[in-house]
This record gives C-alpha cells, structure tokens and sequence, in this order.
C-alpha cells in the first residue's frame, strides 16, 4: 500500500487577501512496513498534509495516489467518487490532534463501534471489532462500558485511537498523538503505536513536535517548512542534518547535541549513545 | 457545509469607511435603513442604490465577497417576489387559477426585492467595515445614556462581542469535527432526513461539549484577570471622533435630506413609478 503525491499544492482562500498557501509543491511517497514521523514548526504545513491522503482535502492541483489509483479525478463529483472516497477514508485512518474532542456516544465501546459501524458491519461485527481494539489499545476492562467522559486524559485519547483503530485501515496517520498527555501518557501511547505498526507490519504516519520521540520510534523522518517538504530520509540520516534543522527552529535530540559535543556522531536516542560511550570508554 | 459565513464577518481592508468611527457606522446603518423605507418612487431608488454603490466603492470590500454573502438570503428575497407579483390587486392583467399579477403587483415586487437586499447589503456593510470590538466599543457608547435607568449596557454589549468573536471559533471547530467524523467513515449526505438527523448527532455533542468548555475557560481567564462588569473599566483605546467623522455625520443628514426630499418633489412630478 503506497500513498504517492506529485506536485500536490494546496492554497486556502484562494482568490482572496487571506491566500494562504499550505502545500507547495510537494512530491512524496509513503508507505510499506515503516513508521514515518512528519516534522516542522507550526504552520508549515503538516496537517494539511495529512489531511489529503486520506481524501478529507482536494489538492487544489496535483495528484494524490493511493496503491496506484488517483483518489481526486477532475471534473465534478460523482456519487461512484464519493463511495470511493469514503471507502479510502476507511482504508486509510486518520486520527486528529486531540482525538478525544470527537467522542460523542454514551459508552466507550459504543463510540469506538461508531467507525466500523460506519463501513457497514452489524453491531455484533462491530462490537467485536471494537473490543479488539480497545484491547490493542490496553483498556481496562472496566472502563469499556464508561461513559467516555469520566476517562482520565490518557485513556480517552487512546480511546479516541481505538475508533479508528476498529476500522482496521491499512494506513494509520495521527496528527501529534502526544499533545497535551503526561510523561506516562506518552510513552503508553508512542508504545502502543510502534507495537501495532510492527505487529501489523503496515505503515503509520504521525505528526510530531518531540525530536526525541521521533528519534526513538520512527524509521523515516519527513522535514517541513514554509509548506515545502525540504528534507527526507531515514531518521539518522535527517538529523545529520544539524544546521538545516536547527535553521527552521526544529534542532535534533537533546542526547545527539550532548554526544556530539563530546565528538560522538550519529547518536540520537539515549540507547545508542550509551552503548556509543561505553564503547568508547572499553576502547580507552 | 458551515464554511463561507461571510455574511457578519469582519473584511481587513484599510479604508476611509474602515476608519470611520463605529457610532457613526451605526447611526448611518439607521439612517440608511430609514431612507430604504421613506423613498417611494423609481428616482430614490436610483438614488439609494447609487449611494449604495458609492458607500461599496469607498469600503473597498470586493463585490463578489458581498454577493457571496447574500447567498443565504436569495431564498428570502425569492419568496418575497413570489407573493408580491402573483398575489397583488390593482390593474390586473393577467390571471390564471389563484395567481393574478398586477401592474402594481409587478411594481411592488420589483421595489420589494431591491429595498430587501439594498437594506441586507446596507446593514451587512457594517459588519464588513468594522472590526468587532470597535462595533461593541460603539454600541457600548451609544447605549450609554441608558445606564440611567439601569440598563446594562456594557453587558449586553460585552455578550454581542462574544457571541460575535465565537462564530468564526465554533464554526472552525464544526468543521473540525466534522471532519473526525468522515475520517471514521461518517456518511452525512445519503439517507432521509430521520437518518440525516440522527447523523447529526456525532457532530452535535462534542459541539455543545467543547462550546461549553469553551465559555467555562473563557470565564475563568476573565475572571483572573479581575473582571468585574463595566462600572469603572476604561478603555485602552477609547473612541474619539475626528475630522472625517464629524463629515460622515453631516453626508449622512445630508442623504436623509435627500431621500425626503426625493419623496416629496417627486410627488408632484412622477405618477408612473410610484407607489
């Protein structure tokens, strides 16, 4: 399953004083067995990003493909178009920041049944689609007949996850799933992240703000600024790039700025930069 | 669905009715509205749209961007024709089951239609020129005078500024969750109404939750900031009038003139036309 974008633009308000535009010609393509984290400071353009692969957004030119086919045909919308679009925005799961603000049913497990409801399975289909989830996702048992809104804030984030977890999508994107959780809380949520993607062996995207949780759990960093994607590549190899990212205000982990300081290269999670200092001090 | 409000909705132009001290705005929107209804032949209308049309120019708020904004109301403006044209007495001169038009008929409508979207555009244009704390600035002034017999002014118009500054935030936060809702696969356009109704629901009740919890943060960081009603608040921009302000005023009385006048010269001169 490969999402692949080329030259996808995207301007708000065109034809008006408030143009913005969010998306420039960006050319991408994203999938397979990885975990990709997408990078930049505020307004450069990620959200609006994620938001066209799964068709919630139109290019306003440009194609987005998914597994070979154009999800945005020219010309006007058919009703076949909008099957097709809404059997992609299944196919490919997105997450918003702050999921919990969408959680609306009286218990957790209705709410999270909302999505594979939605795809047309029954309510037995669902719910145990829905259980499933929520069990990926480590609620407690008891919590699962709650009303969503007497969860602490951890839980009805990663309640908020299992909605979209239960459609079971081939592609999960999530736009800052960390924002505003406790140190706990994100680490259950990071954890739970890297675990699916690698029991699944699909592809997840997540937006992200903490060079050191893109450090310790992405395979592929995606650098934006100024809606240009402007670097590329494996994780190590991205924040290698020192001056570039500290140049849009992004910088790289803490622990890799400390071990180059000590002349140490390509540390960039504490793991490696103990084994690197440790190799060192046996080498000496 | 939500998107494209622009009716009510600040445009950020720098222009001279951009300027404008929003008293005068608001007496002007009175006085425009009175002149829609005082004029009563072709030659008013001619001439309340030819100030119309010189008030947009000035504004330089695009054309396009106002009709956008009419959008809603073509449907009120349509009905109003309807019922005009087909359900007046007077000269009939046609006729068919209930429906008859009227020389008069036709008249009415077509004085009915332009004075309807000539009062909407007139007192849209407002909303466009003035940003919504100068708006709330001026009500608050002008409602001033009532603070004599307990009428509380500055509350009513501290809660228009509210409501008017949380229309662009909840109409961004439907949008939001409208759009985490067809990411899990929500279908808001088949179905009939009962269906489309219940469909609502999703998008509904973190609307309320999220409108509440909204107003609960924005009480709490007013009240820290040791709000405490208007008595005593002053202004860090308090309104003053200028040069040009005291010209708004006297192009205004000048228009009212003009459309009595217009109203009762014409009197003796136009009989087609008038009604």
């Amino acid at each position: 399953m490969i999402i692949k974008l080329d030259h996808v633009n995207y301007i708000y308000n065109p034809d008006t004083v408030e143009k913005v535009i969010a998306v420039d010609d960006v050319n991408l393509e994203i999938g397979g067995n990885s975990l990709t984290a997408i990078i930049g400071s505020t307004g450069s353009g990620k959200s609006t990003l994620i938001q066209m692969l799964n068709g919630l957004l139109k290019p306003t030119s440009g194609t987005v493909s998914y597994d070979g086919e154009v999800i945005f045909t020219e010309g006007k919308e058919t009703k076949e178009q909008k099957k097709k679009i809404r059997d992609l925005r299944c196919r490919v799961g997105l997450v918003f920041q702050y999921p919990e603000y969408q959680l609306f049913d009286e218990t957790v497990l209705k709410d999270v049944c909302y999505g594979p409801k939605n795809q047309g399975f029954t309510q037995e289909e669902a719910e145990k689609k829905a259980r499933k989830a929520l069990e990926e996702v480590h609620m407690p048992e008891k919590s699962i007949l709650k009303s969503p809104f007497d969860l602490s804030g951890g839980q009805k984030r990663r309640a908020a996850i299992a909605g979209v977890l239960a459609m079971e999508p081939e592609v999960l994107i999530l736009d800052e799933p960390t924002a505003g959780l406790d140190p706990k809380g994100k680490t259950e949520v990071l954890d739970l992240l890297k675990r699916y993607q690698r029991e699944k062996e699909t592809t997840v995207i997540l937006v992200s703000h903490s060079m050191e949780e893109v450090a310790q759990y992405a395979d592929r960093v995606i650098a934006m600024h100024k809606s240009k994607v402007i670097l590329d590549g494996p994780t190590h190899e991205v924040f290698s790039h020192r001056e570039e990212l500290e140049a849009i205000g992004l910088g790289v982990p803490e622990v890799q700025a400390f071990t180059e300081s000590l002349g140490i290269k390509d540390a960039i999670t504490v793991q490696e930069a103990c084994d690197a200092i440790l190799q060192r001090q046996k080498a000496e | 669905m939500f998107r494209d409000i622009t009716i009510g909705q600040f445009y950020p132009v720098t222009s001279i009715i951009n300027k404008l001290d929003p008293r005068v705005k608001l007496c002007g929107v009175v006085v425009y509205i009175a002149a829609v209804f005082i004029i009563n032949n072709i030659f008013g209308l001619l001439f309340i749209i030819a100030a119309l049309a010189v008030l947009i120019y000035l504004s330089k708020v695009p054309l396009k961007h106002i009709m956008k904004g009419l959008r809603f109301v073509w449907f009120l403006v349509i009905i109003a024709i309807f019922f005009n044209l087909f359900f007046s007495d007077g000269d009939i001169i046609w006729r068919w089951w209930i429906f008859h038009m009227s020389r008069q008929g036709i008249l009415r409508a077509a004085f009915f239609a332009v004075r309807l979207v000539c009062v909407i555009v007139g007192s849209s244009m407002l909303t466009y020129t003035t940003t919504p704390t100068n708006l709330t600035a001026g009500l608050e002034k002008v409602m001033q005078p009532l603070n004599k017999i307990h009428f509380p002014g500055h509350e009513i118009a501290m809660m228009m500024s509210i409501a008017l500054r949380f229309i662009p935030i909840l109409s961004e936060e439907i949008n939001k969750i409208i759009k985490a809702q067809l990411a899990r696969g929500a279908d808001f356009d088949s179905g009939g109404i009962i269906v489309k109704a219940k469909g609502m629901i999703p998008i509904m009740i973190p609307l309320f939750i999220s409108a509440f919890r909204r107003a609960s943060d924005l009480a709490t960081a007013m009240e820290s900031r040791c709000y405490s009603g208007g008595e005593g608040r002053t202004k860090m921009y308090p309104l003053r009038y200028h040069k040009r302000d005291t010209v708004g005023y006297i192009v205004l009385l000048l228009f009212l003139l003009a459309s009595i006048g217009l109203r009762i010269l014409m009197q003796q001169f136009v009989t087609i036309g008038r009604i």
